[in-house]
């Protein structure tokens, strides 16, 4: 780094005073033509970064592991029609809050852009479930609309591919989901063509590594205490429980126990994926708020019932969280607007990318709400693109996925292994996202002629 | 049917079945054997299991262009036009597929013969329902009793609900398995879907035809006015006319105009698919206001500022519209909480089908709102389906039939058996067992780019 008292030969003010050997001058010119090839290549390259970067391919690529070859729909895992949720007299009622599983199987859609200029960007969908729906989405939705433009245009193109389907209402599922991971995909395009962490893009990093926070569970309350003290052992100071069923079940003992375990380290949440009615989840949140040390409180109400959290969250001391459920900014607009929410966890690959996840960020910052990024099975890719954005926002409290990288989908497939150390994650400090797929492992679990 | 034979057969069925007429699986509708209330009362205790779940891609004219062929968008940075702030970013156009109507049908198999037909609203990228249908509800649904449709609606639905699938595709694909759940109930019991819904407040529903063209200033609107009053001569009390520019337009005098000529004998309403901010809402409602004239003022702000239609209800005396963009009674629940709309427009193919059709009409009639079903693209079972629901709500007083001649279009009446009975200004639901739809196997074979 050049000082302002350094000449351009690169002698010190002293010796360009003084004249300097000859030899010194001479030595100093040559490194100067050096370092001036240098900072003009620099420059080169920002300038071709400049440049238009065309989109020649969009290709959806379906990840599945085990890579196992079994048929798209082979039956699903789920509850049996009628299925009631357990429990005594009132809350033994319909459960309308279990989602499908694909049994034994973690699965993704990558999303593959290829610039006319051979760079390659890479993107995530989240998608567990039904991942060729996305596919078809990204074919026959996305991809003719954005070959032959400028992969630079994100926003343009973001704004574009949500209007295709807007007025028909399409604002939520697979079609954000399929969004998100052509977006996640132009951000690292970005990254790459400029040399930069896309955090760096988006105005840079408010710290240097991430809080993380992982689930824990158990089919004992004495196992899942052990697990809560491994995951303290690690660092962590946060970690996450599910609490689904009501009265009659010994689900609230296991929350005292990790409660208790957590206490001198830190917090438990508490995720019910759904699960309650308004009054029984005044009735477990009163339980939790006499406990002190419970992180949040998180998706209590059925989905459809947002407007009802204003009133959950008015009546508990506990905070309210929500937001993994939610796909756009309107609904994160409607949720914090009635003050529905203490905290939101929106999923980078599910809102439709680093677009809208930054403006629901910004969003939550300007009703004085914290942000945690929501992060389920998927790749490092989507790991990385949770950890560029939460950096790069101000009120982004802690992340999920501290067990992550162990996955079938994580560490295995990335030639450079995410770092997460006491309970911190640091990003890869490499151009975009900074994921590069060990090839042979990406292909291993590519799932063929999809 | 006439008043007189409706009275002789609700005599005969014990005042719920239409005549004496029962269904035998596998040849359409026949003349019952000796006693048809038993064989009736029979028939509801077996099962009736799910064999098959097709996807049938339609699309007309089955050109070559391949499903990922271009898609007609605006480019990047369109603009709205008009003066001043009236020109920003337009938000609201959707993509199409170049000059072809698509569309996915379902077909339900079931272990007794019985068949049944349904439809998903898909005009853009049909193979994402078809796929959705192929791969997250077929897998739910073989095996199952057919006739467990609600159940299975809400088993479909709990599939991806709390990964927030609460529209767009997925309930588009939703409605498709539903509408063909409720033909083969109606098959199975003998009875058009209407009567299973709890039976008819009237034979036939008025339709209403969507209208374009532009009045000019150098032939004053005469052409258009013309063909308004041609249209309305022909039987149709209503005309739906575009409105997404602003009060200087050409559009706003189009409707002024057209209005003003079939005063008395037809209102129009105005569509504007989303275009408004709401201050700009407010202004053209004033204007539809003062024009007079107007059946209702329709999808006027940006979609996804649902919250702000109450605002718009309050400041406007035209009965304001909303709800072909909705997919859930949710979302129907959260705009007529407010009073957001007077009445609302929810689509049979879009709104997860007749089951949580019929609720949304439901919770428009608790918040006292009329609904008129939208009808845009698509084939007979959209059609019928609407129909039914239509016939059988109290608070439905119209449904839209795109172009008015619907009916006539290359998905309309030349794939079917027994046509439709669409006529300008009302349609008939069929008489006959479930939706009442029967293909005819070599038309639908020519419209067809993908079965699964």
């Amino acid at each position: 780094m050049a000082s302002p008292l350094t000449n351009t030969a690169g002698l010190s003010r002293r010796e360009w005073l003084t004249g300097g050997s000859s030899r010194q001058v001479r030595d100093a010119q040559v490194a100067q033509t050096q370092r001036g090839a240098a900072v003009a290549r620099d420059r080169q390259e920002r300038l071709d970064a400049v440049k238009p970067l065309t989109i020649r391919s969009v290709e959806p690529v379906i990840i599945r592991t085990p890579a196992k070859a079994i048929a798209f729909d082979e039956p699903l895992d789920l509850a049996p029609i009628g299925d009631l949720a357990g429990g005594l007299a009132l809350w033994d009622r319909l459960d309308h809050a279990t989602p499908t599983r694909f049994k034994g199987y973690e699965q993704a859609v990558l999303v593959k852009i290829t610039t006319d200029s051979g760079l390659v960007g890479w993107g995530e969908c989240h998608a567990p479930s039904a991942p060729r729906v996305h596919q078809r989405v990204i074919t026959d939705l996305f991809a003719p609309v954005l070959r032959g433009k400028d992969a630079r245009q994100i926003n343009g193109l973001w704004e574009r591919l949500f209007t295709t389907e807007r007025v028909r209402g399409y604002s939520t599922g697979s079609q954000f989901e399929a969004l998100a991971g052509v977006d996640l995909a132009l951000w690292d395009l970005m990254g790459k063509a400029t040399g930069q962490p896309v955090y760096q893009l988006l105005g840079g990093r408010f710290r240097e590594s991430q809080p993380v926070y992982r689930g824990i569970g158990g089919a004992t309350t004495e196992a899942i205490v052990e697990n809560t003290k491994a995951a303290i052992a690690s660092g962590m100071s946060f970690v996450k429980m599910s609490y689904h069923k009501g009265k009659g079940s010994e689900d609230f003992e296991r929350v005292e126990a990790v409660a208790a375990a957590m206490k001198p380290h830190g917090q438990v949440a508490i995720d019910s994926l759904g699960a309650f009615k308004l009054y029984e989840a005044v009735q477990a949140g009163r339980r939790f708020d006499k406990l002190g040390n419970i992180g949040w409180f998180e998706d209590a109400l059925q989905q459809d019932d947002q407007p009802a959290y204003a009133k959950l969250a008015a009546a508990l001391e506990t905070p309210v969280c929500s937001g993994e459920m939610l796909n756009n900014k309107f609904q994160f607009r409607d949720l914090l607007s009635s003050r529905g929410a203490d905290v939101v966890n929106p999923d980078v690959c599910r809102v439709g990318g680093i677009t809208e996840g930054l403006r629901i960020a910004a969003l939550a910052d300007a009703f004085n709400i914290q942000w945690s990024p929501h992060v389920s099975t998927g790749t490092l890719l989507y790991y990385a693109a949770s950890l560029h954005l939460a950096l790069a926002t101000p009120n982004c409290v802690i992340m999920e996925g501290g067990a992550k990288p162990g996955a079938p989908l994580g560490n295995a497939l990335v030639t450079t292994p995410m770092r997460i150390e006491k309970g911190l994650a640091y990003p890869l400090d490499a151009p975009g996202f900074g994921i590069e797929w060990r090839e042979s492992a990406l292909a291993a679990v590519t799932v063929k002629n999809a | 049917m006439d008043r007189r034979t409706f009275l002789e057969g609700s005599a005969a069925a014990g005042g719920l079945l239409i005549g004496a007429r029962a269904f035998s699986p596998g040849d359409g509708v026949v003349e019952a054997a000796a006693s048809p209330l038993v064989a009736q009362a029979s028939r509801g205790t077996s099962p009736l299991v799910i064999t098959g779940v097709q996807t049938i891609v339609i699309r007309a004219p089955r050109d070559n262009s391949t499903p990922e062929g271009p898609l007609a968008v605006n480019p990047l940075g369109t603009t709205t036009g008009g003066p001043g702030i009236w020109n920003r970013l337009d938000m609201a156009s959707p993509s199409r597929f170049n000059g072809v109507e698509q569309a996915v049908l379902v077909k339900i198999t079931t272990d007794q013969g019985l068949i049944g037909w349904g439809e998903c609203h898909a005009p853009a990228a049909p193979r994402m329902q078809a796929t959705i249908i192929q791969d997250l509800f077929r897998p739910q649904l073989i095996g199952q009793d057919a006739r467990q449709v609600q159940a299975l609606w809400h088993r479909l639905y709990a599939s991806e609900r709390v990964r927030g699938y609460s529209t767009g595709a997925h309930l588009e694909a939703l409605a498709g398995v539903d509408i063909a759940l409720w033909d083969i109930l109606g098959k199975f019991v003998g009875v058009p879907v209407s009567r299973l819904l709890g039976g008819t407040f009237r034979d036939r529903i008025p339709t209403y035809a969507t209208f374009s063209g532009t009045y000019t200033n150098k032939d004053k609107g005469q052409p258009v006015v013309d063909r308004a009053q041609a249209m309305v001569a022909s039987g149709f009390t209503a005309l739906k006319l575009a409105l997404r520019k602003g009060p200087d337009s050409d559009e706003l005098a189009t409707v002024r105009v057209i209005a003003e000529a079939v005063r008395d004998k037809a209102q129009i309403a105005v569509d504007a698919l989303g275009a408004f901010s709401l201050n700009e809402a407010v202004r053209m409602g004033k204007e539809l206001d003062r024009i007079g004239n107007i059946a209702w003022f329709e999808d006027a702000l940006v979609p996804d500022d649902l919250p702000r239609y109450p605002e718009l209800a309050e400041a406007v005396d035209t009965a304001i519209c909303a709800g072909e963009m909705l997919s859930t009674r949710y979302q129907f629940r959260d705009l007529l909480i407010d009073r957001g709309a007077d009445m609302v427009n929810p689509d049979m193919g879009r709104a997860g089908g007749i089951t949580e059709m019929r609720r949304i009409s439901w919770i428009a009639d608790v918040y006292g709102a009329l609904w008129a079903p939208h009808v845009s693209t698509g084939s007979a079972p959209y059609m019928a389906a609407s129909m039914h629901l239509a016939v059988s709500s109290p608070n439905c007083p119209m449904m839209e039939i795109y172009d008015g001649n619907k009916q006539d279009g290359p998905f309309g009446n030349r794939l079917l058996k027994e046509p439709l009975d669409i006529k300008p200004g009302w349609a008939t639901p069929p008489d006959r067992p479930g939706l009442g739809v029967d293909f005819d196997p070599a038309a639908l074979a020519a419209v067809t780019v993908e079965t699964r």
